[in-house]
């Protein structure tokens, strides 16, 4: 005899799941089953989409730039720390 | 302060994850290692220490300190070294507030936007979903001034949510590195990254749907 289907999750499960999802970080039958849903959910299909969206919105927060006063202070550091 | 340039060695170097030829350099007393690693890494590890209350002198100096203390220590674990960085980081700044990276909210979500566990037909479903953002919402994302309200949401998150997201979503690190920055689980790393995009994502959603 088979197995019966998992049963349908709801959405607030799902929800609750989307970040771990979008890190790839499911189980194998768990993301299966959130895949499932999103193919019937609109709702949670949005949900998913601004969360991606917001994670590249995070992204644009980077500030890459160190100070040149902050990289003088630290190679100055830096070299007493080698002199001992 | 000398004109100290990365060679072209050092960068490719710093791609490798395991920064191993720049670390020995430094210990070589090479400054100009030391400045490769600094470039690459400094922004993360300062965003990592502004999540802490303090002035932005202080978290230069937390950094500053983690620097040299990965540097004179040798590693316990195969962890890369801005990992073990960052765990110095965190370290510096809960010993000079006395304020831990706490572990998530175990209430992050919004619950009333769903039908109630004893609903007869829908229970746990949308209630209130969210709308679609689409493309203007998008462009709308794309302006200046969002990411600077952003950067207010992101930090009322508190310190543990603030820390994880500053790591993983700003700075674009494994969780598993977030997690051994602040030493916590994986789980416990995944269970602030939720918390806090579900924060901001709500706060985005606020915006979008207030115009």
């Amino acid at each position: 005899m088979s197995e019966l289907p998992a049963p349908r999750m709801s959405c607030r499960e799902v929800v609750e799941l989307l970040s771990d999802y979008i890190e790839e970080a499911l189980p194998g039958a768990t993301r299966a089953r959130v895949d499932a849903h999103l193919e019937t959910c609109p709702d949670c299909t949005a949900y998913l989409a601004q969360l991606r969206t917001t994670i590249g919105v995070l992204g644009r927060l980077r500030e890459d730039d160190v100070p040149q006063p902050v990289l003088d202070d630290l190679v100055q550091a830096f070299r007493d720390w080698h002199a001992g | 302060m000398p004109d100290i340039a990365a060679s072209s060695a050092d960068a490719r170097s710093i791609t490798t994850g395991s920064n191993a030829a720049l670390i020995s350099a430094c210990h070589a007393g090479d400054p100009a290692a030391f400045l490769t690693l600094v470039r690459h890494h400094h922004p993360a590890l300062r965003a990592l220490a502004r999540c802490w209350p303090g002035s932005p002198h202080d978290a230069e100096r937390a950094v500053a300190h983690a620097w040299l203390a990965v540097l004179g220590s040798s590693p316990p674990a195969p962890r890369p070294l801005r990992a073990r960085a960052a765990r110095a980081v965190v370290a510096a700044c809960v010993e000079r507030t006395g304020v831990a990276c706490e572990p998530a909210p175990p209430s992050w979500l919004d619950t009333t936007r769903f039908f109630p566990t004893d609903h007869d037909l829908w229970a746990r479903e949308w209630a209130d979903p969210p709308r679609p953002w689409g493309a203007i919402a998008e462009r709308r994302l794309a302006m200046r001034d969002i990411p600077r309200a952003l950067g207010r949401t992101v930090r009322e998150l508190g310190i543990g949510p603030t820390a994880a997201l500053t790591l993983c979503d700003v700075h674009g690190w494994p969780v598993a590195e977030c997690a051994f920055a602040l030493a916590r689980s994986e789980s416990q790393a995944r269970a602030l990254l939720r918390a806090a995009r579900e924060g901001v994502r709500a706060a985005l959603e606020a915006e979008i749907d207030s115009r």
